[in-house]
């Protein structure tokens, strides 16, 4: 069987039945079940839901919802091949490793792909019918989470790749939606269609292995397509089948469970947002572009995925983002160990690089590499004793083995996210990077500990109950 | 993101924010809350001059 949504869930049943729920219970699209994950989330509660009585905007109940499926680094592992107890470090190397060895997809025929099942187009199509989640209070509209699929043209800058990365949609209408893009891989697919007056197809894929989405959020070279990348971290070929609507050149994941294809208009935009955006504010209302849409197919039965964006779901489904960076600051230093990407900058605007500094300058390099990325605004560098995951040891770093007049940094000007409140007019920003590493060949302070063999000799329940 | 202004639904009176950029063209606003599509002339703070920056 094909890696897709359904055998990742029924691996995470498998290995962390913990981490995976059900709701029977009929519920409202509108906030009713951003209200259940928000009350988890307060609990500390992370785990994988599947609603399975969701409401419909039109009222109509029964749809399969799923959400929080990538809210925590333990099913990402899962995900990734490996154990919930390698999601650290471990995992990022890992996403890392996968990342290099690409796998061409496989195409199959419609009859073999079970997103195939059911084709709505005509007169029958109403996007509508779907459970299309509205998350949050200022949100404008019910919005799509998941990600887009662009195919550069002939005459664009990579002919023929298909490029998948994660957009939001605002529904419209019945078939149509808003679309808000950065201006990155799919903005410049985009523009060569509209600078031609043409317009773009793209598919939109609801429901499928998390590690298709871990590629979706990777940012290879603009030449070579995130289905590969997807196949290389699913660990096998992603399975293609042609376009319903957009020709059969045009490729879509045969194991989503729903496509929706489309086109983005040329030269024609609408007020689009505001929208709850993964820095935990709404990014404001735009003029942006709209999608008229062409088909859904989708599988019997099918699981609408919904990302539970500006909370944990959206946090570590950016451990494709955090392999990026790893990738960029291991090939600068090959002494680096871990990256992060913590939290507190929203999983997107702060790195920690933990290395063995073998050469003065390497925590410099490494920062400059992952500031390349493109959204960074702060980065750390520590030393190899120091544990990127717990924020705490590496702020312990950051006061005890930097001096603000030397080891600190600002780099301005730099391409960073539209999404940064923070930022003014354009899409530049600045960027903070800390060098908390020990001076290289000096003497320096020991860390204080306790000897290790009075730590094995004592074990803590012989003198105290019930700690 | 780039610079923002609050403004004020016509019909429901209630406040969302838009990116300044959408004064410089010609493009209507849409309410989040009732859905009202207006154009810049109903936006009543932009008459009383009370527009904020975030």
């Amino acid at each position: 069987m094909a890696k897709d949504l359904r055998s990742f869930l029924e691996d995470l049943r498998a290995k962390l039945p913990e981490n995976y729920l059900e709701v029977g219970k009929e519920i409202d699209s509108r906030f009713e079940t951003s209200a259940i994950l928000k009350h988890m989330e307060d609990r500390k509660n992370f785990s994988t839901v599947l609603f399975k009585n969701v409401k419909n905007i039109k009222g109509v109940s029964g749809h399969r919802v799923l959400s929080n499926l990538t809210a925590s680094r333990e099913n990402m592992a899962i995900g990734a091949g490996l154990s919930p107890e390698q999601s650290g470090g471990d995992l990022t190397r890992e996403v890392s490793r996968k990342s290099k060895q690409p796998l061409a997809p496989r195409v199959v025929p419609a009859k073999e792909a079970p997103v195939k099942q059911n084709i709505v187009t005509g007169k029958d199509l109403d996007i509508g019918d779907l459970p299309v989640i509205r998350h949050h209070e200022m949100d404008a509209a019910p919005y799509f989470t998941m990600a887009v699929v662009a195919r550069h043209p002939e005459w664009g800058i990579a002919p023929g790749v298909h490029n998948v990365s994660f957009h939001r949609m605002m529904y419209q209408g019945p078939s149509q939606t808003g679309i808000h893009m950065s201006p990155i891989h799919t903005w410049h697919v985009f523009r060569s269609y509209e600078e031609r007056n043409l317009p773009c197809p793209i598919a939109y894929v609801i429901g499928h292995h998390p590690m298709f989405y871990v590629s979706a959020n990777m940012n290879p070279p603009i030449d070579q397509s995130e289905y590969d990348l997807a196949g290389g971290l699913m660990d096998e070929p992603l399975r293609l089948t042609p376009s319903e609507t957009l020709g059969d050149d045009f490729l879509v994941p045969a194991d989503a469970e729903i496509v929706i294809e489309g086109e983005i208009l040329a030269n024609r935009r609408e007020p689009e947002a505001p929208f709850g955006e993964w820095t935990r504010y709404y990014g404001p209302q735009r003029s942006n572009p709209v999608v008229a849409i062409k088909a859904v197919t989708h599988r019997n039965d099918s699981i609408y995925l919904d990302n539970f964006i500006g909370h944990r779901d959206m946090d570590c489904l950016t451990l494709g983002w955090e392999g990026t960076v790893y990738n960029r600051a291991k090939a600068a230093v090959p002494t680096v160990l871990d990256v992060c990407l913590p939290h507190s900058g929203c999983c997107g605007y702060h790195a920690y690089i933990r290395i063995k500094k073998t050469v003065p300058g390497q925590p410099i390099n490494a920062a400059m590499a992952a500031l390349s990325w493109g959204f960074l605004k702060l980065v750390v560098v520590v030393d190899e004793d120091i544990d990127v995951f717990d924020e705490e040891k590496v702020w312990w770093a950051v006061a005890t083995r930097a001096q603000a007049g030397k080891q600190v940094q600002v780099v301005r000007g730099l391409r960073g996210s539209i999404l940064d409140p923070s930022i003014e007019e354009t899409v530049e920003h600045d960027a903070l990077i800390i060098d908390a590493t020990k001076p290289f060949g000096k003497a320096y302070a020991e860390a204080i500990k306790i000897p290790e063999e009075a730590m094995q000799k004592i074990r803590l329940e012989d003198y105290i109950k019930g700690l | 993101m780039a610079n923002v202004f609050w403004l004020t639904c016509p019909q429901c009176s209630k406040r969302f924010y838009a990116e300044t950029s959408m004064l410089k063209i010609k493009t209507n606003f849409r309410c989040p809350f009732c859905e009202l599509v207006f154009d810049r002339d109903q936006i009543e703070e932009e008459k009383e001059e009370k527009w904020q920056k975030i």
